[in-house]
């Protein structure tokens, strides 16, 4: 069987020294026949020789410049291919490509231009977060609403599919992890329609070892408060 | 007058012609040498009178003139290291900028030398 393309749909996959599990990850979501937007920022593994493999669009950071910057870039690199719905998906296998694809469905549908994961809808999977993780992420949550005003269950789900007018009020300038905060007041900033979605984790070693620690919270908070005041 | 003060009066007027010297060729904005001009010329009238430091110390609750000066350096370097490190940040944008156009600019050479016969 073969799979259909969807030559309007990109997914929009970061990668800094991902070599181990992106083969796998990239397999996956060839599976739903979406255009892949691999961005390598800047890795010294094989991210790029792994990456080659499963897609035609690899763009490389020659130096690390963080995930929010890498979104940036295959945000504006998707927008200049014609993209029409844009997903972003963590390439530390996390997500799951069916959560993507319900996702995926409802922007098409126009019931929402941006619909954003979050992990905290289900109670079987919020139940699973680790505790020290779950504290963590409703803490941010909980500060950007008191920053920003923004109602979210989960303020930092790298799982997110955007329609192409929720794609182009995205400017991300954080380069690093507090371009999630960022790019949710840059699409409740616009005149948009943005759902929340049920969304489930696999917890794995590899993924919580990539994830962030509580110092690395505080570094984010300092980032994003930055940004507010001076742009 | 003691050595030091010959030293220090010395370098503090070195450092008041460089000063001036980059307001008038424009080397450095208006504010920024006004505010250098008044730190060498602060520091010239200390060290010929050491007691003055003493005095505007008093005057604001401060008991010594040395403590009114490290509470001044301090509160400066802070200033001083914020907003160098906006700075920072305002060249790191624009470097990421510069590195996400080589990354298109790459991607679309690829394409260009692939052999489409």
């Amino acid at each position: 069987m073969t799979t259909p393309t969807h030559e309007d749909i990109f997914v929009i996959i970061p990668a800094f020294n991902e070599g181990p599990i992106l083969g796998e990850v990239l397999a996956e979501v060839a599976t739903t026949g979406y255009q892949i937007v691999v961005i390598d920022d800047g890795s010294s593994d094989e991210t790029s020789k792994i990456a080659r493999k499963h897609t035609p669009h690899l763009l490389k950071h020659f130096v690390n410049r963080g995930q929010g910057a890498a979104l940036q870039t295959g945000i504006d690199y998707a927008l200049s291919r014609g993209a029409n719905i844009i997903a972003t998906f963590d390439a530390d296998g996390q997500h799951r490509i069916i959560d993507m694809v319900d996702m995926v469905e409802l922007v098409q549908a126009r019931e929402c231009d941006a619909a954003l994961g979050s992990r905290f809808l289900d109670k079987e999977t919020r139940d699973s977060i680790p505790t020290g993780r779950r504290v963590l992420l409703r803490c941010a949550s909980t500060l950007q609403k008191l920053i920003s005003g923004t109602n979210l269950t989960d303020a930092h789900n790298g799982l997110r599919v955007l329609s192409r007018k929720a794609a182009c009020q995205v400017q991300l300038t954080n380069d690093r992890m507090a371009h999630a905060s960022e790019i949710i007041d840059q699409l409740f900033a616009g005149d948009l329609v943005i759902r929340e979605y049920p969304v489930k984790i696999e917890y794995t070693a590899y993924s919580l070892g990539k994830g962030q620690s509580w110092t690395g919270g505080f570094r984010i908070l300092f980032h994003y408060i930055i940004s507010r005041v001076f742009g | 007058m003691t050595g030091f003060q010959y030293i220090g009066i010395t370098a503090m007027i070195i450092f008041l012609l460089i000063s001036i010297g980059a307001m008038v060729t424009k080397r450095l904005g208006r504010i920024p040498s006004l505010l250098w001009i008044l730190v060498w010329v602060f520091g010239i009238i200390a060290l010929l009178n050491p007691n003055i430091t003493t005095t505007l110390a008093n005057s604001v609750g401060i008991h010594r003139g040395a403590d009114l000066l490290l509470y001044i350096v301090v509160i400066i370097m802070t200033i001083g290291f914020f907003s160098m490190y906006l700075r920072l940040r305002q060249i790191r944008k624009e470097f990421t900028l510069l590195v996400r156009k080589l990354s298109i600019i790459e991607v679309d050479r690829d394409g260009d030398c692939e052999d489409t016969r």
